[in-house]
């Protein structure tokens, strides 16, 4: 599943990052790198953006380059 | 005896660099005295700035870099570090890094290392990192970077003189470049482009960027390099750029495991306020309630020492009253110099809460969440979630925030923010509302303030909207946002923010206010016989306000404005206080000489209509092309009339 698909309070693991050579680098730059755990952290009014917890960091990330990012749930 | 050599002290550069938000500007503004603008939000240094301090009889000139996540990546403000680095090698690198977030920002240090150049460690936001009941044991982590590691605080004076010393003592510092190990074949690929002529750090650096981080490379290497990313591609599923982070933050953690304590998770308080601020249905409730408390304040609470002020200039206008003879002289101190450069000096109150809350809230970090709020309506209307940091800027002056508008690389994107930033009101257009909100709406003044702020905006996001469907689209451009940590501000840089933007707002009121009011005054006092300039110029363009119900008294003030929107206030006051010596006066005869629907209509004229010239002058400069600025101009003056046009005639009805 990808990170779109994470719910609320649902634990995941990150598993591989695609997309753009762009967004990759950009997302390694920020520290979002395979392995690390991610969870929601808020949602916008109409869904799109939302703020994912990854690792320490909170980041915000738009449905289109979060679509990229392939997660799998942790129990 | 003779002694032609002046005696020139030695200098040394010293470039700060560090990830974006980790307090690198305030260590600059420490370091140089400088006052550049901070906030707690990436992007707020766009670019370099430089600064100088003298310690021990040596000049220091600092260089404060934009902040950047990674040399690698091509963005403008990596591009602009990047060339710096190669173009002109600063004597030392300052690298400021966030203690509470210390892997990613090592991951920096790591390529600064790997490239072999002269560093010194200042690990920032100690106390932050402390207060949560970590460590980090800064000889350890020393030894493993073989770099000095220094603690600092953006908030406190007391490490300067140690961090001072250590700067010192390693100008010439001997740096071997760090060998950072990576995987088997990222390693063959290293080698390769090592053998067509490439140094270790340029082969890393063109691998991790795919082709894009290096300068200056022959064809030769260029073949080898692509052949070598081919390579890679087809053996291994990640990037290149994961493969050499994996190697660093392997290496870094390795480093932390050593000197680092575990961290713990999100405070309880952070994940409260987080709860609210960023609450799916209360999020944006709360940040419209955030504004209009915000400008209710700036109203309320400034006018109270706006009258002390008041008071203080009526009382020197009435000295030089009674003690100089009378002449034309006194006429133009009395009424064109203290009665303009007051009138507008009384509102510096309002505008440094202004100043204050607006700093409040970049600081302690609510600016991001809000950009995070606003981002999917910004997405709606063309506009980029990089815009939201020019276009809050431009509360404050449009000029710094339509440059600040460089950090958006997607041309269509940056031109809508560049056009529609002078609709975001900015301070100098305060005093206008609060002297017209003050005179006709008393009681819900800082209601009507909220509204024309809010109008602005409104009316900058229709623009936006329909610049965003005649204008084509070049590429689309990522928006990836960290949200930092929730920051108590602190009083001292608060302090500074406000004292600064005070002193902004009194030197141009000691320059175009001052000039503008006498100007004005000349006006309307020559000729002395028969109808004043200025009464005739006013009465020949009186008509096109005359829908409005402006009278040529506004009509004049409002074509003052054009060289700075303050000057509307100090011409309204020259004109209007021919024999009153202070604000209720003017506020009286201003009052019947209006209808209140005509003072809303001057608000919302104000508010809408041309840019001031320097904010024309900087359209021209950042979009390369007088065409642009037009339309800004036109722009302006048509929604500004259709809009008071529109505001005056439905007002008429309600009241």
């Amino acid at each position: 599943m990808t990170l779109i698909e994470l719910k609320t309070r649902q634990q995941a693991k990150i598993m591989s990052i695609a997309g753009p050579e762009s967004l990759r680098q950009r997302l390694v730059a920020l520290g979002v790198l395979k392995g690390l755990q991610v969870s929601v952290a808020a949602t916008s009014l109409l869904g799109n953006p939302r703020v994912y917890f990854i690792g320490k960091q909170q980041i915000c990330l738009r449905t289109e380059e979060a679509g990229y990012i392939q997660v799998e749930l942790q129990s | 005896m003779l002694d032609s050599i002046p005696h020139t002290k030695p200098s040394y550069t010293i470039a700060l660099i560090g990830n974006p938000n980790c307090g690198k500007t305030s260590l600059f503004n420490q370091l140089t005295g400088a006052r550049q603008r901070t906030g707690n939000m990436a992007g707020i240094t766009v670019t370099s700035r430089e600064g100088q301090k003298e310690w021990r009889g040596i000049i220091f000139h600092f260089i404060d870099l934009p902040g950047i996540y990674s040399l690698a990546n091509s963005r403008v403000e990596e591009m602009v570090a990047r060339d710096y680095l190669i173009d002109t090698p600063p004597d030392l690198i300052l690298n400021v890094v966030d203690a509470n977030n210390l892997a990613r920002n090592l991951a920096l240090t790591m390529q600064l290392l790997e490239q072999g150049l002269p560093v010194v460690v200042a690990l920032n936001m100690l106390d932050e990192l402390e207060k949560q009941g970590d460590t980090v044991d800064l000889a350890e982590l020393s030894i493993g970077l073989s770099k000095p590691v220094i603690g600092s605080d953006g908030r406190s004076n007391s490490h300067i003189p140690a961090l001072m010393d250590l700067l010192l003592d390693n100008i010439g510092q001997q740096c071997e470049p760090l060998l950072m190990t990576y995987e088997p074949h990222m390693e063959q690929a290293i080698c390769s482009l090592e053998k067509a002529g490439m140094s270790r750090w340029q082969a890393v650096r063109w691998l991790e960027s795919a082709g894009d981080g290096v300068a200056l490379l022959s064809d030769d290497q260029t073949q080898a390099g692509r052949q070598a990313l081919e390579l890679l591609a087809s053996r291994h599923d990640e990037s290149p750029a994961e493969m050499v982070a994996e190697g660093r933050y392997g290496f870094i953690h390795g480093l932390l495991h050593k000197s680092s304590s575990e961290h713990r998770d999100q405070s309880a308080a952070d994940h409260w306020l987080d709860a609210v601020a960023l609450n799916r249905w209360l999020g944006l409730p709360v940040f419209i309630m955030l504004l209009w408390v915000m400008f209710e304040a700036t109203f309320t609470l400034g006018s109270y020492p706006a009258d002390w002020i008041d008071a203080g200039v009526s009382w020197v206008g009435q000295q030089v009253g009674t003690f100089m003879p009378e002449s034309l002289l006194k006429n133009l101190i009395v009424e064109g110099l203290i009665a303009g450069v007051g009138g507008v000096l009384v509102f510096l109150p309002n505008v440094v809460l202004l100043f204050f809350f607006i700093a409040l809230l970049e600081q302690s970090g609510y600016m991001a969440r809000a950009a995070f709020l606003t981002d999917n309506l910004m997405s709606k209307v063309g506009l980029h979630g990089k815009a939201f940091v020019p276009l809050v800027m431009g509360f404050g002056c449009n000029v710094p925030a339509i440059m600040s508008a460089r950090t958006i690389e997607e041309p269509r994107a940056r031109l809508i923010t560049i056009l529609i930033n002078p609709f975001m009101s900015c301070s100098a257009r305060l005093p206008v509302y609060v002297l017209l909100a003050g005179i006709f709406f008393a009681d819900h003044a800082g209601t009507v303030l909220f509204g024309l702020y809010m109008l602005g905006i409104l009316v900058a996001f229709a623009i936006a909207a329909l610049l965003a469907r005649t204008i084509p689209e070049q590429h689309d451009e990522t928006f990836i946002m960290e949200l930092p940590p929730w920051r108590f501000p602190s009083p001292r840089s608060m302090l500074l923010h406000v004292w600064d933007k005070a002193g902004d707002f009194l030197r141009k009121i000691g320059g175009v206010i001052l000039v503008g009011s006498i100007l004005i005054w000349l006006l309307q006092s020559f000729p002395q016989q028969g109808t004043p300039w200025l009464e005739q110029l006013g009465h020949f363009v009186a008509p096109l306000f005359a829908p409005m119900g402006f009278g040529w008294q506004e009509t004049v003030a409002l074509l003052s404005g054009f060289i700075a929107k303050e000057v509307i206030a100090a011409s309204l006051v020259v004109v209007y206080q021919t024999d009153m010596n202070d604000m209720a006066g003017l506020q009286a005869a201003l009052g019947s000489a209006l209808a209140p629907a005509s003072g809303l209509a001057l608000m919302v004229f104000t508010l809408l209509y041309m840019p001031c010239l320097a904010t024309i002058a900087t359209i021209r400069r950042e979009t390369g092309s007088w065409r642009w600025a037009g339309v800004s101009i036109m722009m302006g003056l048509v929604l500004a009339w259709l809009g008071s046009w529109l505001v005056f005639n439905l007002a008429s009805l309600w009241m």
